[in-house]
């Protein structure tokens, strides 16, 4: 017979590594995917479903033994083992298949589901534990177990590392109940299964981690960690496209999403910086304060420092690691020609949106350079709200140019309707009163919304002076057509996220057209 | 159909294995029914503040994680308080219920309120998550407790599951595209509304005061209806009351 502690201990094991494991998979999937909120409740979805069926099963089981409860928590233990290699070696052999990470979020659900009723059951109309003390044991151990293991142990070591703390950890919960079982015979059994398994999981790990030798070749890591907010990657790599075949170039990835390379950023900088700053002296102002929000690689701000007029350029950058880097990596700091160490130059590390709220200052530049808003997080930085707090600190007759995603949509190869992405961000633009158009770079993949406060805004004439309307082609600085069409989209509030469904389904159609787009994706799998 | 059969055979097998003081199988349904409610309403919940306070202050793993974990911990604390009082199960159950509705309706103004304000998010997400966890957690040791039969705890878990399973693929998929936050909050508060009025009105022999019970389930059945029609014009008013726009 196990005493209630040894009892409560299996407790714990069970639905503290169910749970992390059900976080770890959806984790794991929300990175090698991009969007976060629906894996994190579908994998919840499928885990109560396998937790529903498990405890459905456990039902059947006429008499539950202590020997059965044991069997189901290895049975659980050893899944949480071998989950992540083996997601991993399923990744490398058959591509990202969403269905891979379900089989093991419903396998745990059916684990830690039938185990619960039969611990139940196991101590019914005797002296044994009330249920509710079984389920406060249950959700406080889950509870503990995703602090400890999710916003502790993953934000330092990572994702397989985490699994194989959790998975030792429960093993050591079940030794006093295996001891109590089968003494010194049965918890050295117990103790060499939990290596042999320990062993095979390390083993399957080497054999997904294998760096495939083709990418090898083509691409040197020139840096990769993983900060509080994204993984921040830079290869060099030799380049294939018809500029200049075979040249090396330098690639930055956010979260496995290409955020420059040194051999097309100069017009994607040029858009960005270069035209507010132009446009406001088109229109008789004088550009001297500029705020960078986003863009803590410091390219949009050597294009601003670049002119003698501007005195004082600030930055509000989320990620420290990304700030170090610029002041630090040789060849950022080449690209960026330390742009963060000129005296006109100061950088905040903190939340745009919050800071926004709280300073006074207004400027006549403001640049908007935040990645794509492929998620909640980031389609919160296109909401009318922030913009609302943008124009604030507008001075009069400033200008405001923001990163507007891509351009055209793979569906639309002659490039006659710009893409429901940008349409929608103009459309939040105009909402909150400010005046606006859309201008694209010379490759056309990426938009960007021009916005200002001045009544007398009109785009046609300023792109006209900018040459912004000739044949495409080298040398343009940058396009804008006044015949574009802009598609019906709805604005982007934090109440209505419009931004994110559009983007989803403008990669839908890119993996659709295998359409050749600058964000297209390389997989670095999480650590 | 199968875990239906199956179901029925494992109620049958419990119910031959030992019957004390069986139910009326319309109440077992409903108590069965109320479990798929509430376990929906909790996962819909959980998920609904996850999203929002995503939305207001970005971090969806910090949200998410803080959210799942602290709505755990205040589930734990509500079975656990739950089985301290071994009394009459139904005026709890329609209490429960109707403040699960209240709080569903009050959810969303309140955060986004919050934001505007510029208070601190981690005050308002886990308050409200631990108040929903807590009220959720009361619900499955007391209806486990009404069924009367520890056999049963298979079929009650079984369903209760399969309540945060339909919740967990709807919600992302279905209701927040077709719907939005705010009409999502209202429909599921909604859900809780019907419950408690079905509590109220059919099992109205195990209330002490009928009426008052009635009463106080029609109004807020009646009030997340009129919150789920106007769900869009609220959101515009708060739009144009705190932005401007």
């Amino acid at each position: 017979m196990l005493t209630p502690f040894q009892i409560y201990l299996l407790c714990v094991a069970v639905s503290g590594s169910g749970f992390v494991a059900q976080t770890l998979i959806s984790g794991f999937w929300s990175t090698v995917f991009n969007e976060d909120s629906v894996y994190y409740s579908v994998n919840l979805a499928f885990y109560f479903g396998g937790m529903g069926v498990g405890s459905l099963v456990a039902g059947w089981f006429g008499k539950a033994t202590e020997k059965l409860v044991l069997k189901f928590v290895s049975a659980l233990l050893v899944l949480v083992a071998l989950m992540i290699p083996l997601l991993r070696v399923g990744v490398s052999w058959l591509g990202n298949r969403e269905f891979l990470p379900l089989f093991l979020v419903i396998a745990a659900g059916f684990f830690a589901g039938a185990t619960i009723p039969l611990v139940i059951r196991l101590r019914s109309g005797k002296q044994g534990p009330r249920l509710g003390t079984i389920f406060l044991i249950d959700y406080c151990s889950a509870f503990a177990f995703a602090c400890l293991f999710n916003l502790y142990w993953l934000m330092r070591v990572g994702y397989l590392q985490t699994a194989w703390f959790c998975f030792f950890g429960g093993a050591a919960l079940c030794l006093p109940a295996v001891f109590q079982l089968g003494r010194y015979r049965g918890a050295a059994l117990f103790a060499s299964g939990a290596a042999l398994v320990g062993c095979l999981s390390f083993l399957l790990a080497a054999q997904g981690m294998n760096p495939d030798p083709e990418s090898q070749a083509t691409f040197k890591v020139l840096f990769a960690r993983q900060s509080p907010y994204q993984k921040i990657v830079m290869t060099e790599e030799i380049g294939n496209g018809t500029l200049n075949p075979g040249a090396k170039h330098i690639v930055m990835y956010l979260d496995g999403m290409v955020q420059f390379s040194n051999l097309d950023e100069t017009s994607y900088h040029l858009c960005l910086a270069n035209i507010p700053l132009t446009a406001v002296e088109f229109f008789g102002g004088k550009p001297r304060k500029a705020l960078i929000l986003g863009g803590g690689d410091g390219l949009a701000a050597r294009n601003l420092l670049a002119y003698r007029t501007v005195e004082a350029v600030k930055l509000v950058e989320l990620d420290p690691l990304m700030i170090r880097l610029a002041q630090a990596e040789p060849h950022l700091l080449k690209l960026n020609a330390r742009a963060f160490f000129d005296p006109r130059f100061s950088y905040v590390e903190g939340d745009a949106f919050r800071w926004i709220k709280e300073t006074a200052d207004t400027f006549d530049v403001i640049l908007l350079d935040f990645p794509h808003p492929k998620n909640l997080s980031l389609a919160r930085l296109y909401s009318a709200e922030f913009y609302t707090e943008l124009k604030k600190r507008l001075a009069p007759g400033g200008f405001i140019s923001i990163q507007a995603g891509p351009a055209f949509s793979p569906q639309d190869p002659e490039r006659k309707t710009v893409s429901e992405i940008s349409s929608a961000i103009l459309t939040t633009v105009q909402r909150v009163g400010l005046k606006g158009d859309i201008y694209v770079n010379p490759g056309g993949q990426e938009a960007f919304v021009l916005a200002t406060s001045r009544p007398d805004f009109a785009m046609a004439p300023f792109a006209k002076a900018m040459s912004m309307v000739g044949p495409e082609g080298l040398g343009l600085l940058c396009q804008y057509r006044p015949e574009w069409k802009h598609p019906q989209a709805s604005v982007n509030t934090l109440n209505d996220l419009s931004l994110v469904p559009y983007m989803d389904r403008f990669n839908r159609g890119v993996a659709r057209a295998n359409y050749d787009f600058r964000g297209s994706r390389a997989v670095f799998l999480p650590r | 159909m199968k875990a239906q059969r199956k179901l029925r055979l494992v109620t049958e097998a419990a119910q031959l294995e030992r019957a004390p003081a069986a139910l009326p199988s319309a109440d077992e349904r409903f108590i069965l029914t109320a479990a798929l409610v509430v376990s929906f309403s909790g996962v819909a919940y959980e998920l609904l503040l996850a999203t929002y306070a995503t939305y207001l202050w970005g971090g969806s793993i910090i949200q998410y994680s803080l959210v799942f974990s602290s709505m755990m911990l205040s589930m734990g604390i509500g079975s656990w308080v739950s089985d301290r009082g071994d009394k009459n199960p139904a005026p709890r159950f329609v209490l429960i219920e109707c403040l699960l509705a209240a709080l569903g309706v009050i959810c969303l103004p309140v955060l986004y309120t919050a934001y505007w304000k510029g208070f601190a998010p981690l005050f308002f997400t886990f308050g409200f998550s631990l108040a929903f966890g807590f009220l959720v957690g009361l619900e499955i040791p007391l209806l486990n407790r009404w069924l009367g039969r520890e056999q049963k705890l298979s079929a009650l878990l079984a369903v209760d599951f399969a309540g945060g399973f339909l919740g967990g693929i709807l919600f992302p998929l279905f209701l927040v595209p077709s719907l939005g936050l705010f009409r999502v909050a209202g429909l599921v508060a909604f859900l809780n509304g019907l419950v408690a009025c079905r509590g109220a009105f059919a099992q109205s022999k195990r209330l002490a005061k009928p009426g008052l019970f009635q009463l106080l389930a029609g109004g807020v059945c009646l009030i997340s209806l009129i919150y789920l029609a106007q769900a869009v014009s609220l959101q515009h008013w708060l739009q144009q009351r705190y932005f401007g726009f």
